[in-house]
C-alpha cells in the first residue's frame, strides 16, 4: 500500500489568501472585490494608526498605570492611573475585535478563492452586503447587542476586578499613582483580623438572609396566588389590587415609611409602649439591633417582594391542567397532597429560574438595610459593617463610605465567585434542567 | 498547533512588553520655589472668566450667595467675570470632580475637608501676602498651613469659625427661674449655664411631660458636638504624630460618663441623626417641644425663620413675630462642665466645682481648585469675599462667626463669645489632616453604643470607670485598623 503523501504546508493555498494574511483587504482586491478590499485595508490602516497614536501607549499603560505623578498645583497633569487603566482595557477589548475581523477576513477570502476556484462568479460587494442582510441577519442583528456587553457591561466588569489587584483607594487617589500589587487585597481581607472576623460573619448571616427572604417571598407570592386561585374566594379582582399597591410603590419609598414607622419615635414602638405591651427600653431598630432588626428586615422583604411571586405564580397556575386535579380527587388525595405533588412541582420546574434569580436578589439586596438602619453606625466585633449589614452593604461602606476602592472590588469578586458557583450549582442540579421533557 | 504556538509567542511577547514597560522608574512632580507656585496669580485677571463658586446650603438657600456673586461680577465688570453659582452638593467630592473638570474653581469648606484636598493637591495655596490675614488668629491660620515643598503654605482663607454653642427659648424658661434656677444671681439661668442644671432641668421636663417635651434636644450620635465632653476631660485626637490617637487618654472615661448620663436624660429619640433636622421643629413650635439644642451658630438663622413663622401663625404680624423671635432665641456659650465629670449632683458653688469646657471646633474657608482654568479670577473672588465689609455682610446674613478677631468685636454677641474662647484656647480645632477622616465614624459608633447603653439596652454594659475606658480604647483601635487599611489600600 503506497505511503499516504502528505501535502506539504503552505502548498496549494490560493495567493490571495496568503496576501489576506499578510494585510486584510489584500486578497480580496486581487479577487477583484475591490470596495470590500478597500474597507478591509482602510480598517487595517486606521487599526496601525490607532496602535501607533494611542494603542500601544494605552496598553504599556495598562502595565506601568503610568510614571509621571501630577502636580495639579502646577497644571502639571502627570499620568492619571485610573485613565489609564480603563483606557488599556479599552484598547486590549479593540485589539481582540481587531483580531476576530482579522479572522474573518480570511475566512472571507479563502470563501471567495475557493469560488473562483470552482469557476463560480465572484460576488460584488452589493451582493455581499444583500447575503449579510439576507442569509446572515442573524449575525448583523446579535453583533451589535454584543458590542453594547462589551462596553456596558464587560469592560466595567473587567475594570472592577482589576482594580482588586491594585493600591487604588484610601491614599492613594490620583494625582498620586496607583500601582500593581497583586492579590494583596485579598491577603488583607483573608489575613487582617478585622477583615476575616467581619467577612465570616457578614457571609453567615447573608446565606441565611439569602435562603430565608428567597423562601419567604417565594412561598408566600405561591400562598397568596393559590388563595386568590381559589373557587371559594369572592371579589378576587378587588383583593388583588392590595398587593399590587405594595408591588408599585417604589421600595424605596416603602422601606423608608418602615423606617419612620419603626424606629424609636414612630408610631409603632409608641403605641406599644403607652399600651404596656413592652416595656420603656423595648427598642426594634437601635445601635444593639440585632435580630429585631433582622425579623423587620424580612417582614419588609416580604412585603415588596411577595406581590411580584404572586402574579408571576398567578399566570402559572391559570396554565394548570385541572383533569390532573379531577383524577387526583378520584384518586382520593387531599388539598395539601394535591399541592404537595401536583401544583409545587409544576410551579416549581416553571420558576426555578426566578428562584435562582430571587436568590440573587437577596443575596445583593442593598436596600433593605441601607434604608432600615439609615446611621452609619459599627457594632463591636465588626469592621466598617453592622450586625445586620450584607456583604453588598459592607462594601458599599468600604468602596463609598471609605474609599477603600481596591478592597471593595476584591470583596465584589470573591462576591461574584460564590454567587456563580451558587447559581451554576443550583440551575444544574433543578428539575427544570434535569427534566426538561417532563412538562412539554 | 500552529495557531497555539503563534497565541503563546503573541502572549509571551505582549506581557515581556508590558512587564518590561512596568518596570519604568516613575518620576515625582520635583520641587518649586514659593514665586514658582505664586506665578499663576501674577497679573491682570482673565478677561471673560466664568468661575464656578461652592458655598454652603444656607448661603444658597437665604440668597446671600447670589446677591455677593453679583455684587462681585459689577465690581469686575471691566473684565467681564462671571462668577456663578457651582449647582454642586455641598460636600462634592473635589478629587473625583476635579480632575475631570466637573468641580468648583472656588469652594467653601471646613478645614478637614479643605487640608485633605489640600494633602492630594487639588487646591491651589494661596499667596496670603495678597490676601487680608492680619486680624485672623494665628491658631485659626494655622489649621490652614501645611509644609509643601519645605515650604509653609496657605490653602485656605478662613472667613468663619464653627464650634458648639447653646440656643435656648427665653419665653420657655420657667416663671420662677430667678428664684429656683439662678443660685448664684448672676442673672443667667442656671439651665443653660451649667451641665448639672441642664441635666435636672431636662429630666423634670421629661418626667412632667411624660416624654412628650425635652429641655436639651439633640442628636446623640453627632461626633462633632459630643467630642467635647472627651477633650475637656484631657483627651485630644492626634498628638505630634497620627500614631499617637489620645481620644482614650487618661480622664476621657470621665467625660465619656457625662455623655452616658446626659443620654439618660435625654432618652432614645436623641440617637439618631434625624435630631439634628428635628430640633429645628422641636425648638421653634408653639408647643414648645425643646427647650434648648445644643449646635452650631449658623442654625440661629433657621430657627430665628421658624419661629417667626409659628409666631405668625399664632396671629402676630411678621414684623413683631420676627423681634419676637430675635429676643426669645437666644444663644450662650457651652453649659460648664463639673469638674469630677457627674452631672446627676446638685451643684454648690458653680464656679469652684465646674469648668468651662473645651469643644470641637472647626475653621470655614474658601480655597481655590488646582483644576481651575482662572486662578486670578478666583483670587480676586477669595479677596472680594474675605473684605472686612463683606464678611460683615456674611456674618449678618447667615449668623455666621467671622474668622477675623476685629470683626467678632464689633459684631458682638455669639461671635464675641466664640472669639474669647478660641483666646481662652476652648476650641479645640479639628485636625487639618485626611487621616481626620477616619475617626468619624468609629466616634458616631462610640457615642451611639454608649448613649443606648443608658436607654433602651436591657442590661447595660458601660457600669464602671474601666468599662467606660475599654470602650476609648477600642475606639482607638478602630481608628488605627482604618487608617492601617487606608494606608494598604
Amino acid at each position: 500500500m503506497d505511503a499516504v503523501k502528505k501535502k506539504p504546508r503552505g502548498q496549494g493555498v490560493p495567493y490571495q489568501v496568503k496576501l489576506s494574511c499578510v494585510f486584510m483587504g489584500l486578497g480580496q482586491l486581487f479577487c477583484r472585490q475591490f470596495t470590500k478590499g478597500a474597507l478591509l485595508m482602510l480598517l487595517e490602516v486606521g487599526f496601525i494608526f490607532f496602535l501607533v497614536f494611542a494603542g500601544v501607549d494605552n496598553i504599556i499603560g495598562l502595565f506601568t498605570l503610568g510614571t509621571t505623578e501630577g502636580v495639579p498645583i502646577m497644571g502639571i497633569e502627570g499620568d492619571n492611573s485610573i485613565s489609564m487603566l480603563a483606557w488599556g482595557i479599552t484598547t486590549v477589548f479593540l485589539v481582540l475585535l481587531f483580531a476576530l475581523a482579522y479572522y474573518a477576513n480570511i475566512k472571507d477570502v479563502i470563501y471567495t478563492a475557493r469560488e473562483m476556484a470552482k469557476g463560480n462568479r465572484v460576488r460584488n460587494f452589493f451582493e455581499s452586503c444583500q447575503t449579510l442582510l439576507n442569509k446572515k441577519f442573524y449575525f448583523l442583528t446579535l453583533t451589535l447587542p454584543l458590542v453594547f456587553v462589551c462596553i456596558f457591561n464587560i469592560m466595567p466588569i473587567v475594570f472592577t476586578a482589576l482594580v482588586a489587584f491594585t493600591n487604588y483607594g484610601g491614599e492613594i487617589v490620583p494625582p498620586k499613582l496607583v500601582s500593581w500589587t497583586g492579590f494583596q487585597s485579598f491577603r488583607v481581607i483573608f489575613t487582617m483580623s478585622e477583615y476575616i472576623g467581619t467577612m465570616g460573619k457578614i457571609l453567615a448571616w447573608n446565606i441565611l438572609w439569602a435562603v430565608g427572604s428567597t423562601f419567604l417571598v417565594y412561598f408566600g407570592g405561591l400562598g397568596l396566588a393559590l388563595l386568590y386561585n381559589s373557587a371559594c374566594l369572592k371579589f378576587k379582582r378587588f383583593w388583588r389590587v392590595f398587593p399590587m399597591f405594595a408591588y408599585a410603590i417604589p421600595s424605596f419609598i416603602t422601606l423608608t415609611g418602615f423606617y419612620f414607622m419603626f424606629c424609636d419615635s414612630g408610631p409603632i414602638v409608641g403605641l406599644l409602649k403607652d399600651w404596656g405591651w413592652v416595656s420603656e427600653s423595648f427598642t426594634i431598630i437601635s445601635y444593639d439591633s440585632k435580630w429585631s432588626l433582622r425579623l423587620l428586615g424580612f417582614f419588609c422583604c416580604a412585603w415588596i417582594g411577595v406581590p411580584s411571586v404572586m402574579f408571576l405564580a398567578t399566570g402559572i397556575l391559570s396554565n394548570v391542567n385541572k383533569e390532573m386535579y379531577e383524577a387526583a380527587r378520584l384518586d382520593g388525595a387531599n388539598g395539601f397532597q394535591q399541592f404537595l405533588y401536583l401544583t409545587l412541582p409544576f410551579v416549581l420546574f416553571a420558576t426555578t429560574p426566578v428562584i435562582i434569580s430571587t436568590f440573587i436578589n437577596q443575596f445583593n439586596n442593598f436596600s433593605i438595610f441601607y434604608f432600615l438602619r439609615p446611621e452609619t453606625v459599627y457594632a463591636p466585633g465588626y469592621f466598617n459593617a453592622n450586625s445586620s449589614d450584607l456583604l453588598i452593604n459592607w462594601m458599599y461602606n468600604l468602596t463609598v463610605e471609605n474609599r477603600l476602592y481596591s478592597l471593595g472590588s476584591a470583596l465584589s469578586l470573591i462576591l461574584f465567585a460564590f454567587m456563580a458557583v451558587f447559581s451554576l450549582i443550583a440551575y444544574v442540579t433543578s428539575p427544570a434542567y434535569k427534566k426538561e421533557d417532563t412538562y412539554r | 498547533m500552529k495557531k497555539g504556538k503563534i497565541i503563546c509567542i503573541a502572549l509571551v511577547l505582549t506581557f515581556s512588553v508590558g512587564v518590561f514597560a512596568a518596570c519604568t522608574e516613575r518620576t515625582g512632580g520635583g520641587t518649586f520655589t514659593y514665586e514658582e507656585l505664586m506665578a499663576k496669580f501674577d497679573g491682570e485677571i482673565e478677561q471673560n472668566a466664568t468661575i464656578r463658586v461652592l458655598d454652603n446650603q444656607m448661603a444658597i438657600e437665604t440668597g446671600h450667595l447670589q446677591e455677593v456673586l453679583d455684587a462681585f461680577n459689577e465690581r469686575y465688570a471691566e473684565y467681564n467675570v462671571n462668577a456663578v453659582d457651582a449647582n454642586m452638593d455641598q460636600y462634592v467630592d473635589l478629587e473625583q470632580n476635579g480632575p475631570d473638570g466637573y468641580g468648583p474653581d472656588v469652594l467653601y469648606q471646613a478645614n478637614d475637608m479643605l487640608m485633605r484636598y489640600a494633602e492630594g493637591g487639588h487646591v491651589l495655596p494661596l499667596p496670603t501676602e495678597q490676601l487680608e490675614i492680619a486680624e485672623i488668629p494665628q491658631t485659626v491660620m494655622d489649621v490652614y498651613k501645611l509644609e509643601t515643598y519645605g515650604l509653609e503654605l496657605y490653602y485656605g482663607m478662613p472667613v468663619a469659625q464653627q464650634s458648639t454653642v447653646l440656643t435656648y427659648r427665653k419665653d420657655l424658661l420657667p416663671e420662677n427661674w430667678e428664684s429656683e434656677w439662678d443660685d448664684n444671681e448672676n442673672g443667667i439661668p442656671d439651665m443653660v449655664e451649667t451641665m448639672n442644671d441642664l441635666y435636672a432641668y431636662s429630666s423634670q421636663v421629661r418626667q412632667e411631660s411624660n416624654g412628650d417635651r425635652y429641655g436639651l434636644y439633640m442628636s446623640l450620635v453627632d461626633q462633632y458636638f459630643n467630642t467635647g465632653y472627651l477633650l475637656s476631660f484631657g483627651a485630644y485626637v492626634f498628638g505630634d504624630t497620627h500614631d499617637d490617637i489620645g481620644l482614650n487618654a487618661d480622664g476621657a472615661e470621665v467625660g465619656l460618663n457625662l455623655f452616658r448620663d446626659l443620654a439618660g436624660a435625654l432618652g432614645s429619640t436623641c440617637i439618631s441623626q434625624n435630631a439634628t433636622t428635628q430640633v429645628a421643629t422641636y425648638l421653634t413650635n408653639s408647643a414648645g417641644t425643646a427647650f434648648c439644642t445644643i449646635g452650631t451658630p449658623d442654625w440661629l438663622t433657621t430657627f430665628q425663620e421658624n419661629l417667626t413663622a409659628t409666631y405668625v401663625r399664632e396671629g402676630m404680624a411678621q414684623e413683631e413675630a420676627e423681634a419676637a423671635a430675635k429676643e426669645n432665641l437666644v444663644i450662650v456659650a457651652p453649659p460648664r462642665l463639673p469638674k469630677d465629670g457627674d452631672i446627676t449632683k446638685e451643684l454648690t458653688d458653680i464656679e469652684e466645682e465646674t469648668f468651662a469646657p473645651t469643644t470641637m471646633g472647626g475653621v470655614n474657608a474658601f480655597g481655590i481648585s488646582s483644576y481651575t482654568k482662572y486662578p486670578k479670577a478666583s483670587l480676586a473672588f477669595v479677596k472680594f469675599v474675605s473684605e472686612y465689609e463683606n464678611l460683615r455682610w456674611r456674618s449678618e446674613a447667615l449668623g455666621a462667626v467671622p474668622a477675623r478677631t476685629d470683626l467678632a468685636e464689633e459684631l458682638g454677641g455669639v461671635s464675641e463669645i466664640l472669639s474669647g474662647r478660641v483666646s481662652e484656647g476652648l476650641i479645640y480645632m479639628m485636625p487639618s489632616t485626611r487621616d481626620t477622616q477616619y475617626i468619624w465614624d468609629p466616634l458616631s459608633s462610640l457615642f451611639n453604643d454608649v448613649a443606648t447603653d443608658n436607654t433602651t439596652r436591657a442590661v447595660p454594659v458601660y457600669t464602671t470607670a474601666e468599662l467606660l475606658k475599654g470602650a476609648l480604647d477600642k475606639l482607638v483601635t478602630d481608628i488605627r485598623s482604618a487608617m492601617a487599611v487606608g494606608v494598604i489600600s
